[in-house]
Formats: C-alpha cells, sequence, structure tokens
C-alpha cells in the first residue's frame, strides 16, 4: 500500500510515496539518488548503509522508510559540506584510511556523530564507536588513527 | 494486503486494533526487517504499524518500589540512562553493534523471544514483569511465563507489549557476560546473568539465568535454592558439585555458532567465574 | 619527483563524499534487473522445471539462450554458465529472470519450481579421496596433481632416525569484498559493453567472446570502481558477465545483474580448505635431512583455477627452508560444494600454515628455541628451488628475523608474559616468504602483453594498463613511479578506471605482480618516454612486458625458476587466552617484511594492516562449515575494530634489481604468516599444538580437554 511520508531529508522536507515497509536505504538510493549510502549485507551485520536518523547512527537497511515520518535523516550526501565532513575526510586521507572506500560513507557517518558528542575520544571509544562498521581493507588501526587525527585538530568543527 | 491500517498510530490503543486487523508491530525495526526481509524484496509484505509515534511507550517511571520502561526505550537508551537496574544497561549494550542499539528497543527485544536475547536473562535474574494492553484490558505477567518457548510468547493477536516493570530488590551484586564468536557486534553463544546479597558469610540471595543455553533463558530456580542460606566459606571448595549441577541444568545444543558441549563447559565456567567473584569480595 | 614522500591517492575524496559510482550506483537508461536461479541439490538430475506465467516485458534466460559455447572459457576444466542437466553444488546457476521491475522479478523467481533426482553427493574433501560415491570429476576426483621433489626423498626417510608427521587442516574463507558481486550488460548495436566490478577486464572480453562464438572486438569491458577483490573478483564476474550479457542480447536492454549479499556468501568462491600432512626425516643428531609434505585442496562442484592456486602454493612448500631432500606433492579434488578459488595469498595461507606448524612443534619436541633452530635450515642465496631453479638474489631472511625479535622485544616479552587467574599468555612467531609474479614459460614466444603511456596535448601523461585499483593503491602506486622516472609531479600522471578499448591486455590484476612486473614495464615506458615529454602533441608509447633474464621457466617439464623474486617476512604475535571461555585475544602483532623497496610506505602499511587483520579473522575467527553452506554475515564472522590488535611493521630494504626502483610486492605477502604466528602463540600459551585452523573456543576447547 503505497502512501506519502513525509520527512526531512539532509535539511530540506521531502515526501516519499512508497510503501512504508520499503527499506529506507531503497528510497534513499532511489527515487532520491543518494547513492552514498551502500548496501553492503542488507542485513544490519556490515554498517555500510548508516545515516543518521535523530542525529544519531542507524542502519538504514534495517529501518523501513515508514519508521522516519516525521524525523531528520541525514545521508553522506547530507555531510559533504560541513566542516565535520571536510575534517574527516582530510583525517582519513592523512591517514591513508580509504582503500576501495565501499565502507567509507558509513564509517564517516559515524565517526562524524562520535566527534560531534565526544570531543576528544580516547582510542576505546573509537573503536568502541566503529564496532558496528565492517572493513575489509585497512584492517582498522589507519582508520582509529585517522579519527584521533580529526579529534585533535577538531576546532569548532561542530 | 490488510488495507485500512493505520500504520502510524499515537496511542497504544490504536496500535493494539490495528494489529488485531492484521498489521505487524514494528518496533525499532532490527528484528522485523530481517524477518521479513523476503516480503519486502518482492513487494509483498504485510502492513508494519510503526509504533514510534506512540509517546506512552517512551516513558519510565522510576518509583512506587519499582521502575516501569516504555517497551519503545531503546538499547542505547537503557544503556546510557542511570535510572535503569545496573545488570540490565549492561545486558544491553551488548546487544549489536551501536548503531543497531540505537533503534533495537527493549520491547522488541522481548517479544522477539529468542533464547540468545541479551537482554532476556537479566530481565529473568530482576524478575521483570511484562505490561500487555489490548484494546480493553491490561495484564501484568512474569516474564517467564510470557515468553513460552524459542520465539514464542503468550501475546494475544490484540495485545502489545507496552511496558516493563522491574520490582526493586535488595540485590547487592550483579554480574553479566556475553560470549560471542568475536569481541563485539556478534550473536551470543552463551550468556549469563547473575545476581547475589552475602550478609554475615551467609548467601542470603542468589539468582542466576543463561542465555542460549535452552529453548528459552533458563533462570536456575532450584540451584538457586540450594544455595541460598549457605556460608559462602565453603563454596570454593564444593564448586565441582555446583558446576554440576549448573550443566544439568542447561539443555545446550549444537547448531551453526557453536556446539553443545562448548556452551555446557563454557556456562558453567561462566557461573564459576561469577562464584569467584562474588565470594573475593567479600560481604554485600 | 621524490619516492619518499607518501602521496594522497586520487581516488580517496570522492570514496569520503560518497561520489565514487560504484556498480550499483550507476543508472543505465531502460534498465532491466536480473536474479538467478539456483540449484537447492548439492548433486542431482534436473527432472523438471515449472516457470510462472511470465508478464510482458519478463524473461527467462537459460542455457539455450547462450549462442557458443555453455563454458566459462578462461577455465581449462568444464565450468557452465547454466546448468542443463545436472547440478553439482547448491547454488549453481541453472536460469534468470529478468524484467523492469526487481521486485517482480524476485517474486517470479521464487516461483520457478525444479524437480531433481538427487544422487549421492562428495562433501568433503576425504570422500572425494575415499571413491565410496561415484566420482564428479573422471574416475578419481582429483582435478590437478603435481609432484615437485630435490634430492633422494625415499632414501633419507629409510635412513631416517627419526621422523615427525604433522596434519593440519585450515577451512574456507570468504573473501568478504564489502561490496558484493555485480555486472551490468548494455548492448551497443552490434556491441556490447559489460560494467564490472572485475579484477580481470581483458580477460572477461576474451571470456565472453569464448561464449558468444564472436570476436573479442565485439565486447568492450569497462571496470567499474571495484568495492574489494582480494582474488574474488577474477573468477566469478565471469560467471556473472556472461549472465548478464545472455540476457542483455535476449531482451534487446541493458540488463543488471548485482548479487545480494546473502547469495554471494552461498555462491561465490572461497578460500580452497585444505589437508596438509607434513614429514621431517631427522638424523640422529637430530637435524633435517628431508621434507615430504602432501597437501589436498578441497575444490568444489567445477574445476575454476584450483590447479594454479595449488600449483603456486606446491612451489613454496619447503616456507623459508632448504633442507637435503624435499617433495611436495599436491592434489585438487572435486566435491559436491560451491566453488574454491583464488583469495590473496593464492595457496600459501594453507601450506606455512602447515610447513610452519611443523617446525614449531619439531623445535618444541626437541626442546629448542625455535627462531635458532629454524635458522640452520634457512634458505641462502643460490640454494635451489623446488623446480630446480635457484634463488638468485639476498635472502633477507636473517635481517627480518633479527627486526621482528628487535621491535617485539621477543626474548624479554616471553620472559616476562603476564600471569592473570583464568587467563593463559603465550607468544609465537612464524616466517614465511613470497614469491611474485609466477614464471611464464620461457620455451615458448611471449604472449602480447603491454602496458604503455600516453602523453596528451596538455602535457598530462596518461597510464595504460589494464590492472585494476581494487584498493590496494595500485593507480597510486604506479603513478609514482611514472612520475618519477619522468621527473614530474605526479599530479600530471592519471589513471582512469579500466576501458579494454583503451587500454592493451596484461594480466588479471592478482598474484602480487602489478607493481615489481607490470610496474617495471611501466618504468621502461616512462624512460623511453622521458627524452620526447616535452614534445607537442599526442604521444604513445607501449611497452611489451618481458621477463627478467635471471628467470628460465620450463611449463612442460615445470622446471626452473618459479618466480621472479621473493618477498621476506617474519612476524610474531601475543596472545592471551581465556580458559572460561577458550577465546583467543591477539594483544599485539609485529612484522618484518623485505619487499625490496616500498613505492608508498603509507600504501604499504595498509596492505600489511589489512593484510594482518584479514589474516587474523582466517586463524581465529573465520569459519564456513565444511559444506560451505554460509548465507549470511550474522554466521560468518569477520575481525572489527574491536578485535584490531595493534600491528608493528617494519620494512627491511633489500632492493630487487628487476624491480622497478627495486620494488617487490606487498599485496599477499602481509596475510601468509599471520595465522601460523598465531598458532603458534596459542600452542605456547596452552601447551598443545594447534593443528587446524580456525583456532575456534569449540576447538581449543577440545584440545584441553584431550591435554595429556
Amino acid at each position: 500500500m503505497t502512501v506519502s511520508i513525509p520527512f526531512e531529508l539532509n535539511g530540506a522536507p521531502v515526501q516519499a510515496n512508497v510503501c512504508p515497509e520499503t527499506r529506507l536505504m531503497d528510497v534513499l538510493r532511489d527515487p532520491f539518488g543518494l547513492t552514498g549510502t551502500k548496501e553492503g549485507c542488507g542485513e544490519g551485520e556490515c554498517g555500510s548503509c548508516t545515516i543518521l536518523l535523530d542525529g544519531q547512527p542507524v542502519l538504514s537497511c534495517l529501518t523501513a522508510v515508514g519508521a522516519v515520518r516525521g524525523r531528520p535523516v541525514t545521508t553522506i550526501e547530507g555531510l559533504r559540506s560541513t566542516p565535520g565532513f571536510a575534517l574527516l575526510s582530510r583525517a582519513l586521507n592523512d591517514a591513508g584510511a580509504v582503500q576501495c572506500g565501499f565502507c567509507t560513507p558509513g564509517i564517516i557517518m559515524v565517526a562524524y556523530a562520535l566527534l560531534r558528542d565526544f570531543p576528544a575520544p580516547d582510542e576505546k571509544t573509537i573503536r568502541a564507536a566503529l564496532a558496528g562498521n565492517l572493513c575489509r581493507c585497512t584492517g582498522y588501526n589507519m582508520i582509529v588513527e585517522a579519527i584521533a587525527l580529526a579529534a585533535r585538530k577538531r576546532g569548532d568543527a561542530w | 494486503m490488510v488495507a485500512g491500517i493505520t500504520f502510524c498510530p499515537e496511542t497504544i490503543q490504536t496500535a493494539a486494533r490495528a494489529k488485531a486487523d492484521g498489521g505487524i508491530l514494528y518496533a525499532g525495526g532490527t528484528d522485523i526487517m530481517l524477518r521479513h526481509a523476503q516480503s519486502i524484496r518482492t513487494g509483498q509484505s504485510v502492513p508494519f504499524i510503526f509504533l514510534n509515534a506512540v509517546t506512552e511507550l517512551k516513558r519510565v517511571v522510576v518509583g512506587g518500589s519499582k521502575t516501569r520502561i516504555g517497551a519503545m526505550l531503546t538499547m542505547s537508551e537503557i544503556a546510557r540512562s542511570p535510572d535503569m537496574p545496573d545488570l540490565l544497561r549492561r545486558a544491553c549494550s551488548t546487544v549489536g553493534s551501536p548503531a543497531l542499539r540505537s533503534t533495537a528497543t527493549l520491547g522488541g527485544n522481548i517479544c522477539t523471544a529468542s533464547p540468545a536475547g541479551d537482554s532476556l536473562p537479566a530481565l529473568y535474574v530482576l524478575e521483570a514483569l511484562v505490561e500487555l494492553r489490548s484494546p480493553t484490558k491490561t495484564r501484568l505477567i512474569p516474564i517467564d511465563s510470557f515468553i513460552s518457548g524459542p520465539k514464542e510468547t503468550v501475546l494475544a493477536t490484540d495485545e502489545l507489549l507496552a511496558a516493563v516493570i522491574i520490582p526493586d530488590n535488595n540485590l547487592k551484586r550483579f554480574h553479566h557476560r556475553k560470549v560471542s564468536p568475536r569481541t563485539a557486534n556478534a550473536i551470543t553463544k552463551v550468556s549469563i546473568a547473575a545476581a547475589a546479597t552475602i550478609e554475615d558469610g551467609i548467601m542470603k540471595d542468589i539468582r542466576l539465568a543463561f542465555g542460549a543455553v535452552g529453548p528459552t533463558v533458563i533462570r536456575c530456580a532450584s540451584l538457586e535454592e540450594e544455595l541460598r542460606d549457605m556460608p559462602t566459606e565453603g563454596l570454593a571448595g564444593t564448586i565441582s558439585y555446583w558446576k554440576r549441577r549448573v550443566e544439568k541444568l542447561i539443555e545446550p545444543i549444537d547448531d551453526l555458532r557453536s556446539t553443545a558441549q562448548y556452551r555446557r563447559i563454557t556456562a558453567s565456567g561462566l557461573f564459576q567465574e561469577f562464584m569467584n567473584t562474588i565470594t573475593r569480595q567479600g560481604e554485600g | 619527483m621524490d619516492l619518499t614522500p607518501n602521496c594522497s591517492r586520487a581516488d580517496t575524496p570522492g570514496k569520503c563524499a560518497g561520489e565514487t559510482l560504484f556498480i550499483r550506483d550507476m543508472q543505465f537508461q531502460g534498465a532491466l534487473d536480473a536474479v538467478t536461479i539456483r540449484s537447492r541439490s548439492r548433486r542431482a538430475n534436473i527432472l523438471k522445471i515449472e516457470l510462472p506465467e511470465m508478464p510482458e516485458g519478463y524473461f527467462m534466460v537459460d542455457a539455450s539462450d547462450i549462442p557458443g559455447r555453455n563454458h566459462v572459457v578462461f577455465f581449462r576444466d568444464p565450468c557452465p554458465y547454466f546448468a542443463e542437466n545436472r547440478v553439482n553444488y547448491i547454488g549453481q546457476p541453472i536460469m534468470l529472470v529478468v524484467g523492469p521491475d526487481i521486485r517482480l522479478v524476485r517474486k517470479l523467481a521464487q516461483e520457478v519450481r525444479i524437480d531433481y533426482d538427487d544422487l549421492p553427493a562428495i562433501n568433503t574433501l576425504e570422500e572425494a579421496l575415499e571413491g565410496k560415491v561415484p566420482p564428479l570429476y573422471k574416475d578419481d576426483n582429483v582435478y590437478a596433481e603435481e609432484i615437485f621433489k630435490y634430492g633422494d626423498v625415499e632414501q633419507a626417510f629409510s635412513d631416517a632416525a627419526e621422523i615427525l608427521e604433522t596434519l593440519t587442516r585450515t577451512g574456507y574463507q570468504e573473501h568478504l569484498y564489502m561490496e558484493p558481486q555485480g555486472v551490468v550488460a548494455v548492448p551497443e548495436g552490434d556491441r556490447m559493453t559489460v560494467y564490472a566490478s572485475t579484477q580481470g577486464p581483458h580477460a572477461m572480453r576474451l571470456t565472453l567472446a569464448g561464449a558468444f562464438g564472436c570476436d573479442p572486438e565485439r565486447f568492450r569491458i569497462r571496470q567499474t570502481p571495484i568495492g574489494g577483490g582480494f582474488g574474488g573478483k577474477i573468477e566469478p564476474p565471469f560467471i556473472l558477465a556472461g549472465h548478464a550479457a545472455f540476457a542483455a542480447r535476449k531482451c534487446g536492454k541493458p540488463v543488471r545483474l548485482t548479487y545480494s549479499r546473502e547469495e554471494d556468501l552461498l555462491s561465490t568462491t572461497k578460500r580452497h580448505p585444505s589437508r596438509v600432512v607434513v614429514r621431517t626425516a631427522l638424523n640422529e643428531k637430530k637435524q633435517i635431512i628431508a621434507l615430504d609434505v602432501d597437501v589436498v585442496f578441497q575444490a568444489g562442484g567445477y574445476a575454476l583455477s584450483c590447479a594454479m592456486v595449488l600449483d603456486t602454493g606446491l612451489k613454496k612448500a619447503t616456507g623459508v627452508y632448504h633442507f637435503p631432500a624435499a617433495r611436495a606433492r599436491g592434489r585438487a579434488v572435486a566435491t559436491n560444494n560451491p566453488m574454491s578459488g583464488a583469495f590473496r595469498g593464492f595457496g600459501a595461507p594453507q601450506i606455512f600454515f602447515a610447513v610452519e606448524t611443523h617446525m614449531n612443534a619439531l623445535a618444541r619436541k626437541l626442546g629448542k628455541e625455535p627462531l635458532a633452530f629454524k635458522a640452520n635450515y634457512f634458505i641462502r642465496q643460490g640454494d635451489p628451488t623446488l623446480t630446480g631453479g635457484a634463488y638468485h638474489f639476498h635472502v633477507a631472511l636473517p635481517e627480518v628475523v633479527a627486526t621482528v625479535k628487535k621491535i617485539s622485544d621477543y626474548e624479554n616479552r616471553i620472559a616476562s608474559l603476564p600471569d592473570a587467574r583464568d587467563r593463559l599468555f603465550g607468544v609465537g612467531q612464524a616466517l614465511f616468504n613470497f614469491g611474485a609474479p609466477f614464471s611464464m614459460d620461457t620455451q615458448i614466444p611471449p604472449a602480447n602483453r603491454a602496458v604503455g603511456l600516453l602523453k596528451r596535448e596538455d602535457g598530462t601523461v596518461q597510464i595504460l594498463s589494464e590492472l585494476v585499483d581494487m584498493g590496494q593503491g595500485l593507480c597510486t602506486a604506479f603513478r609514482k613511479i611514472v612520475a618519477k622516472t619522468l621527473d614530474i609531479p605526479i599530479e600530471r600522471v592519471v589513471y582512469h578506471d579500466v576501458d579494454t578499448d583503451h587500454v592493451p591486455p596484461v594480466t588479471i590484476t592478482g598474484a602480487s605482480m602489478s607493481v615489481v612486473a607490470i610496474g617495471r614495464t611501466l618504468k621502461n615506458a616512462a624512460e623511453k618516454l622521458k627524452p620526447r615529454l616535452n614534445d607537442p602533441g599526442e604521444i604513445r608509447v607501449i611497452e611489451q612486458c618481458q621477463q627478467p633474464p635471471h628467470v628460465s621457466w620450463n611449463g612442460i617439464k615445470q622446471q626452473g625458476e618459479p618466480f621472479h623474486s621473493y618477498v621476506w617476512g617474519a612476524i610474531i604475535a601475543e596472545v592471551e587466552v581465556d580458559t572460561v571461555t577458550w577465546q583467543v585475544l591477539v594483544r599485539n602483532l609485529w612484522m618484518a617484511l623485505d619487499i625490496g623497496r616500498a613505492i608508498d610506505t603509507r600504501i604499504v602499511r595498509g596492505q600489511i594492516d589489512g593484510g594482518a587483520i584479514q589474516g587474523l579473522g582466517y586463524g581465529l575467527l573465520e569459519s564456513i562449515p565444511p559444506d560451505a553452506m554460509i548465507a549470511s554475515l550474522a554466521d560468518y564472522v569477520v575481525p572489527t575494530s574491536l578485535d584490531a590488535p595493534a600491528i608493528e611493521s617494519v620494512l627491511v630494504e633489500n632492493l630487487y634489481p628487476e624491480g622497478p626502483y627495486g620494488a617487490k610486492c606487498a599485496g599477499e605477502p602481509p596475510l601468509v604468516g599471520v595465522a601460523p604466528a598465531i598458532a603458534d602463540a596459542v600452542a605456547n600459551a596452552c601447551g598443545i599444538e594447534v593443528a587446524r585452523l580456525p583456532i575456534s573456543p569449540e576447538y581449543l576447547m577440545q584440545r584441553m580437554i584431550e591435554k595429556p
């Protein structure tokens, strides 16, 4: 049953005319064309599809679009122009933390929320925050270093 | 397809009615989206009833010798709330990944009724009650009667789980450990939730529950009974006996994730670890 | 430019911003979606197929839609695109459903009913060798067999005062590239363009031409950004490309075929499970006088490239050691399981686990310090290979061992291991080498394999190469080599995703050969371009790949230098074992590696860390049942950020004169020794021998119960 579901997408009010059971990820990718949200597993195990819902990292493959009615959703596209994103992407570059890049948008979503809420996370906190984001290329350490680097240079990015 | 179901109710009554009409309750979605993945992918899903607008389900009330936790509280909300019992906080913090915990709810974890559900052993130890609401009635039942088997509950078609009630208790020591294939973000192979009170060298109270070693969470009432009022001093010397008792009470199986042998031995090892911890710590 | 500073990778900003378009992210006007219908039987004759009624615009595609041969011609042995009458494994493709609405396509696919006449199946490598069940391949189930040897092994074993035998087993490992498989085939007049997440664009073009029975020029392959490969995007994409191309031909529209994770886990290739028996003959002085290795790899329902994986693994069967006599026998056997295939390490992880486990067990048995014990047998420059060639260049084993001992504070660490309730601690080590690239037959004229450079009007230099960057940093390494040789800023050198219409064939990206061999060819091209760099207009330099002069290889006799060069490495692992749960926590890993020269140390560190954690997963966590039935990431557990220990690595410089600026390879070696080092640490911590991977808590508990 198709219904109209209003929500806030990357700061703008939008309507999705779909079955409310549709996965949020599918709605984001098509019709909204926001393909920065990646499907790595479709079962909530890999974190590649992480978005922010009410500002918190959430798995868009395990979220039905009906659940986001009236709530703010942020994807990687919505972060692109923020100082926090600029800081994180530079740190990921400088730490050599991006290889195939398929997991990277999901990791940035998590790191963004982490540094917003915890200005100076220790290594353990960073690792715990990343525990739901699988990366098969880097072995994680360079990603952890990148986030620590971004935290050190955080300034007033948030 | 069931037409005309309210997909975003704002009251418990409307939600319960929509459920009676054939909808499926959607709390955090993390389990239901997996269970219905196939039908969602083919566009054949039964309608979901989204509970996030039912504000009453998000309420927490502390007082009157109990804590009442709305069923829609998420695992991360519980894990970080100082109002919540420590044991439950610890249990909820071991569920899945951080992003999963931001949406997965306590009510959902209970209604999924998996023997590996991570909040459950803690709720059994805390002797939680669940509040079930239909459009017309409310009933309160103990968690261990609510869950009737693996993935089975006594929830009626027109009922929803509205809240979890944790009676106050005099327990002093709490212990929780989850064993899973990796450090975090993995399904439980075996877990323990336990609590005890030791006074004047006597085990005044003890409660034990194990996850993923039986069709439901296993609470060890007969063993607790035996241990109650025992002097703690001699327990270390007779630990093999108590471990054997644990091994007899649980009913683990072989599956893709582990073996019955591993679960049995590990469960009794977790019990020993708990006993070591509490007896080492002394009074309290 | 200078090689020393690390370079920013051109692909990083787009990947961070989510702007990089992987195959799933690309739009194709009017594209149809395809879903594969797969065998639900392990081994059967197909009796009947019942199709649902197909709505307008929806199609079935099966073997009858293949214009040429129903065989993936890349492989020597038969491998059909679609099963016709027989199925050999669960998950084998039988047909496709294709149509515009993916949800309806999935629904139709669910409604296809197939009746099977089930036959007795071969589930394990033991069953394949026993022969109780009618064979799947020829009369013995052996897809490939070979023996390498030097010295008189039989005599040594009959003279031996003592013989030690170990038997090790390893399980499947799934690549788990984060981007599941996907291709899109687009018919364009009498040509077809296939967009694919593939490690072998030109090989895909030739393979498709074989299936269509047409001129390869009719196909154009465009590589899309690859979300991880590790060898897993060599073989399966050939099959997907065929499927999508047959469907596109039938429907006359673009056809997209992308796998769900479930489908990918169930049906794509994995690392070969193995059973390896290692025997050493000792004389009265407890010295090893001969080594005998017997390797069995479990392949699946079709052979794919198992002969190559076995071959490159088996050629490393003496490990880093030279003995008076050595023999290695290898077999790859057919089972009714999903197909095993190429995976980072290419046969070496299984072999090194077996050989290092044996050497470590022997050292323990003899009461010797293992690194000193092993040093008695180190390969030295000039020693023969198993195939009668020689190790031509300096062997940096003593240096890597000394380095890894130093950075790990090895002796002190062992002497001062912590003591804790419910915990056991141990330190372990493993040594490894990695030969790459494997040699081509030097008796026959070299094939046409080339890379090139295109100096464009605007002064930029484009690298013309079919090698792909799947995250390993190849584009950056190549750009750096070219920029250094031309002495221009790296920004002036560009590398595009591969388009077979614009770059010459060279090789599949794999086997760690890119930098050491193709990078060298590219450097030669740059040297030729350099004097003309400032000439006006476009200048194209194409350089043929040649093998270095020290390589002589007779492919028929299997004699000569099996590999051009060797990486040498040493790993030390420190573990903590929980005696309640028997879970192993790796506290630290140290690795010293001679890769010649690092073209970019940050990229190399990415390979070391990533390879080490993939190796850690292989050693401890990643478990698939023997029947390979796995369909959920909830059940296939790979390391997370919380499972990754600190990794300290040091590069030992030992330049390879034939590599570009002395470089060897770095992609595969870091994975190879990790699991054996962890296994040794666990053995030391627990006082047992570890004989299988992964070292699951269930296995370890069982070993401790059996411990005398």
